[in-house]
């Protein structure tokens, strides 16, 4: 398999700005046949950066600020929906997640923003990270149009002026991903609160 | 009046207006309709009311009638039917046989609230240029977090400039701090405040 230079998951931060609104797509695989994890992830290398963990342990510490989307199996002991959302919707961080899964499931009951019935087609594996990595610049980008919304409507002066820079920054970014949601989904991606109990 | 905000030497409409209406004085209801026919006399209404029932939004933009004609159909959301009797919901079609009222249920969230939006707006940008009012930003925040209610704001001027559609978004500046008021002016693209009938283009 070829790890070519995408693959290096220690770059600086600031990649996440020269992507012209697209951050450095990290996708977290893991599910609960080795196999199964190595195939999806060599299949994702092709177009992301890919972590894989084999255990619940090496899931949640993998996920952390740079993971725009993970595949998890939540048959995974100890890797319930509940506690991979509690490790992503913390500090401003945002992930969307999909469930690996052996047949389909009502997402609207879980915490879960997709899934994936496995064995899973490589385009649609593909396509499925692709867009759950819009719905998470979309969110990650909106959060920050807020903060610095809020933040200068209490500025004046040269501070107002660079803040106003910065959401025209944001909206620029906010509206080259909108171009690709649907409607009903920028909003889902938006506002959705992953606040279900499984 | 120089209220409109075709009247600031802007060449093109602003899409997405923050009308801030204090609670008292201030022509709101003229502004809403003239904001809500637009130079381009535009057919096709969506309006969202939260706090009065869809009978008053309704009187508010058909008393208009005489000078600007009747719209060819409206369509009403009506976010907070449950808040009310339901006797008052039903009036709001009885007058209007060109009217359709949606009422949203009180367990939905702004997530369901955009995706009955975006259905209508969808399906009205598809006969014409809707205009839209959104009543009022003030009782969304009612409902739920300022930070949820920007994110949604946000995601709707979107959704309202892609559909072709104008909006204007009604907004008492009398029940918040500055603060906010200020937070939430970064998502339109011209702002009318009646408290001086100043108006500003971002």
């Amino acid at each position: 398999m070829n790890q070519d230079e995408r693959t290096d998951v220690d770059a600086p931060d600031t990649k996440r700005t020269d992507r012209e609104g697209l951050p450095p797509q990290v996708v977290l695989v893991a599910d609960r046949d080795p196999t199964v994890t190595d195939e999806l992830a060599e299949v994702l290398r092709e177009a992301f950066i890919v972590r894989s963990a084999y255990d619940s342990a090496d899931a949640l510490a993998s996920l952390d600020s740079e993971v725009s989307v993970a595949l998890l199996d939540p048959t995974i002991p100890g890797l319930s929906a509940r506690r991979v959302v509690e490790r992503v919707r913390t500090d401003g961080a945002d992930c969307q997640v999909a469930a690996l899964t052996d047949g389909p499931l009502d997402v609207e009951a879980t915490a879960f923003d997709d899934y994936l019935v496995k064995p899973v087609a490589h385009d649609s594996l593909t396509e499925t990270v692709e867009r759950l990595g819009r719905r998470a610049a979309y969110r990650t980008t909106l959060e920050a149009y807020y903060l610095v919304a809020h933040e200068r409507a209490t500025a004046d002066g040269a501070e107002r002026e660079r803040l106003d820079r910065r959401l025209a920054e944001l909206d620029d970014r906010l509206d080259d991903v909108f171009g690709s949601l649907e409607g009903s989904e920028a909003y889902d991606a938006a506002l959705r609160e992953l606040d279900a109990d499984s | 009046m120089s209220t409109k905000p075709g009247d600031s030497g802007s060449t093109e409409t602003p899409m997405n207006v923050l009308l801030l209406a204090p609670s008292v004085g201030g022509h709101e209801e003229e502004v809403c309709q003239e904001l809500l026919h637009g130079p381009g006399e535009r057919e096709h209404a969506l309006l969202v009311t939260c706090m009065e029932s869809p009978a008053d939004r309704l009187s508010a933009w058909t008393d208009h009638d005489h000078e600007h004609g009747r719209p060819e159909n409206a369509t009403i959301i009506d976010v907070e039917a449950a808040a009310r009797s339901t006797a008052a919901t039903a009036a709001g079609t009885d007058g209007a046989p060109n009217a359709v009222v949606e009422s949203v249920g009180e367990e939905t969230d702004l997530v369901g609230l955009g995706d009955v939006i975006d259905r209508h707006l969808t399906a009205l940008a598809s006969e014409g240029e809707p205009s839209v009012c959104v009543h009022s930003v003030s009782d969304l925040l009612q409902r739920a977090e300022e930070n949820a209610v920007f994110k949604f704001l946000e995601v709707l001027t979107s959704t309202v400039e892609r559909a072709g559609a104008v909006a204007h978004y009604h907004m008492n500046p009398d029940v918040h701090d500055a603060e906010t008021v200020r937070t939430f002016e970064v998502l339109f693209d011209s702002v009318v405040d009646l408290r001086t009938a100043h108006v500003a283009d971002e």
